[in-house]
Formats: structure tokens, sequence, C-alpha cells
């Protein structure tokens, strides 16, 4: 019979956070779109170029 | 040095590569697009004074954006102090065409706002959006997060951002954003 392996708590096989710089550069927003998505984003740019949440203030305090 | 300003100048020495690179990238990017523009002109920098000089100085002379219109010296201001602050002007040569604000935190990258100059004739017109979510999403990259979130997009924008691979969620709270893992 086959014995099992205890799990060992050696070290975490990847790091959390921070991209591997192997295997090149990643591409950007339209990498790897097709013809019908980079169409469909062409048809979408001429929309109003400003969006977002302005910040509030810090100096308000709660009471 | 503590740990807020070591955190600090380590992203504050990412930001600008990340915009350089965004930069030599751009180009190519809206080729796909069928897109052409000037590679000598456009260029990707952190909020600097002279980008907000030239904010106030030259949009100034034209009707404000509706919604935009940012208060953009308060908030780059308040997101400088932060440990880890997003912020890109979009150029074409000497004319600024945009600004981009955010910050990131955690494992994601929060692009907060976005503007066009409300100049209707500047030359990356209906482009700004795309440069400044591309530089973003460099930033979130470089920065070791994974996941880029557009906060409170415009409703109009929203198919421009699913084609781009966003997806759109609503939470709880009844806030809308879209978010892209990189």
């Amino acid at each position: 019979m086959a014995t099992k392996l205890k799990q060992t708590t050696g070290p975490r096989p990847a790091a959390k956070g921070g991209q591997t710089t192997g295997g090149g550069e990643k591409k950007g927003l339209l990498a790897g779109l097709g013809p019908a998505a980079l169409e469909r984003v062409r048809a979408h740019m001429n929309v109003h170029e400003a969006e977002g949440r302005p910040l509030k203030p810090k100096t308000a305090k709660r009471t | 040095m503590n740990t807020f300003l070591r955190t600090k100048s380590r992203y504050d020495a990412i930001l600008p590569q990340a915009l350089q690179k965004t930069t030599e990238r751009l180009p190519e990017a809206l080729a796909l697009l069928g897109i052409e523009v000037d590679a000598a002109s456009l260029r990707l920098t952190v909020i600097d004074a002279s980008a907000l000089d030239a904010r106030d100085a030259k949009w100034s002379a034209f009707p404000p954006n509706d919604p935009g219109n940012f208060d953009w010296r308060h908030d780059v201001g308040l997101r400088r102090k932060d440990a880890a602050p997003f912020h890109v002007a979009v150029w074409h040569g000497e004319t600024l065409c945009g600004l981009g604000l955010g910050r990131k935190r955690g494992s994601r990258v929060d692009l907060e706002l976005m503007e066009g100059s409300p100049d209707p004739n500047h030359p990356l017109k209906h482009l700004i959006r795309f440069c400044v979510d591309e530089g973003a999403l460099t930033f979130t990259r470089d920065a070791g997060a994974k996941i880029l979130r557009l906060v409170d997009p415009l409703p109009g924008a929203l198919p421009l951002y699913e084609a781009m691979g966003f997806r759109v969620v609503r939470n709880r709270a009844g806030d809308l954003y879209c978010e892209r893992e990189v």
C-alpha cells in the first residue's frame, strides 16, 4: 500500500501580486480582440470624454 | 525612511516608466483601430505643474465639459498624498489633450477621473479615454496589481468598455464600475 505523503509547509509557490518577468511583454487593451470586437470599439469611441467621481475633501470630520 | 515613504517612492518611480512604455505602445495599439497618430507628438506624462497650468490656462478658453470641468488641481493634490497614486496627462506636442487620475488600492487600481480637453478640435479627440485606460492598465501591471477598476463610468461608454473586455458591475450600494483583470 502506497504511503500517503504528508503535505509540508515549505515555501509558497508564487508570490502574490507582482507580474512575472518571463514570457515577454503583455499587450494592451485591444490585444487579442477579433475584427468584430475591434469594430464594436470603433463604433463606440465617439462618447463624451469626461467621467468619474471627483474626490471629496479630506478635511470633513465625522461628528 | 518610513514604510509609507518607501512605498510611495517605489510607486512614484514605477508610474513614469509605465507611462513611457504606454507612449511607445499606443501608436501600434491605435493602428489596430485604423487610427493613425503622430507618434512623435503623442506622449503620456505624470500630472505635474506644467500639466495643471496648461489645464487652467488653455481649457478655460472653451465652454466647460458637462459632465466634467473637474477640479484637477485639488484632486491631484489630494491623490499625490497617497502611497500609490496614478495620474496621467495626455499630450499632443505642447497641447494638453486629456487627464486621468486614480490610485492603487491593494491588488486593484482604481481609475477615478478622466477628462478630455473641452476644445472640440483638439488633436486627440475621442482617443483620450483609450490613452488614459492604456496608461492605467500598464501601471496596474507594473505596480503588481491584478485588477483595473473604472469608477463611475459614463453610462454611454459602457458598450465601449465591454468591447474592450471590461465587465460592468453594480454593487449593493448602487455604485457602478467596470473591472478588468490585467
